[in-house]
């Protein structure tokens, strides 16, 4: 069952009578020990099944981006919460609006260093998938999953005194190129090399 | 994107198909490895490698007969492209050359 879901469309049937063809050899023998042969080759056929079903399916493009994507929103929240600890710390040391506008630099700069870095953990986490990062469609479909989950996340937790979609879409407009450039930033270079192993 | 050479296990796929000439399929090319490298290898892994090779243009395949034990399930036979056996001697040949004078 677990096979038939991740095996490759155009070579299902074939794989699957294979294993049903061997199964019967060893079962000639003993049926415990073709049972045991089966399982063993469940267990070893998974890890790289799920490696292709990942990268080459659809679901599993949605799957593995949906999970970065909410890998990159609990940084970004984490940022965001220690940031808005800190500036509440530098804040409650002036009450002059120079101090203000100071904290809100300093706040959006290290908001726009926060996405950056996610944007670049998200790139990394995405590197062992068997297909090249930048040929793969989960380099768009992080950020839009990110965004997503922004705009829910966010709808919840407007400030009082805002307007939600103004709020949102400030956020989005920095978010996005920052996770974006993060992402760029540590893209692979290399195009060509003897990296395949079987 | 095709790499410059073949990663290891492509090239024992490759040597299993190309020794087992017209009657290369996968329980026979695992069985063929398992009993020529004496190393375990699961189905999945064997379709995943050959998959890959023929997206790459080294293999070529074709279905075949089915039969009772298969449940009905046609077989798929595999054979070498020529740029397949290009390849496999280039990265033979690289292999040789790196460890010349070391084994």
């Amino acid at each position: 069952m677990l096979l038939r879901w991740l095996a490759p469309p155009d070579v299902r049937g074939a794989m699957l009578g294979d294993l049903a063809e061997e199964y019967q050899l060893h079962a000639r023998r003993s049926r415990a020990a073709a049972d045991r042969w089966f399982w063993r080759q469940v267990a070893g056929s998974a890890a790289p099944l799920t490696t292709v079903w990942l990268s080459d399916s659809v679901t599993g493009r949605w799957l593995v981006a949906g999970l970065l994507a909410a890998l990159l929103y609990v940084w970004l929240v984490a940022w965001d919460i220690w940031v808005a600890r800190t500036g509440a710390g530098w804040a409650a040391q002036g009450t002059g609006p120079e101090n203000l506008l100071m904290v809100r630099l300093v706040y959006f700069q290290l908001y726009l260093c926060g996405a950056a870095i996610g944007g670049a953990m998200a790139c990394l986490a995405a590197r062992p998938i068997r297909q090249p990062f930048r040929a793969s469609s989960v380099r768009l479909l992080v950020p839009l999953c990110a965004i997503l989950l922004w705009v829910l996340a966010n709808r919840l937790q407007t400030p009082a005194g805002q307007t939600a979609w103004a709020y949102l879409a400030s956020r989005t407009l920095l978010t996005v190129p920052a996770v974006m450039l993060g992402m760029v930033l540590v893209r692979p270079r290399r195009q060509n090399g003897p990296n395949d192993h079987g | 994107m095709k790499s410059k050479y073949l990663g290891e296990f492509e090239m024992v796929v490759l040597g299993a198909v190309l020794k087992l000439g017209d009657g290369a399929y996968g329980a026979a090319i695992r069985q063929e490895i398992e009993l020529g490298s004496e190393r375990s290898v699961s189905i999945g892994a064997l379709y995943t490698t050959l998959t890959r090779l023929e997206a790459k243009g080294y293999v070529g395949s074709r279905l075949g007969e089915s039969t009772p034990q298969r449940g009905g399930r046609a077989k798929r036979y595999f054979r070498v492209t020529d740029a397949g056996e290009a390849q496999l001697r280039r990265s033979f040949a690289a292999l040789n050359r790196m460890l010349e004078g070391v084994l």
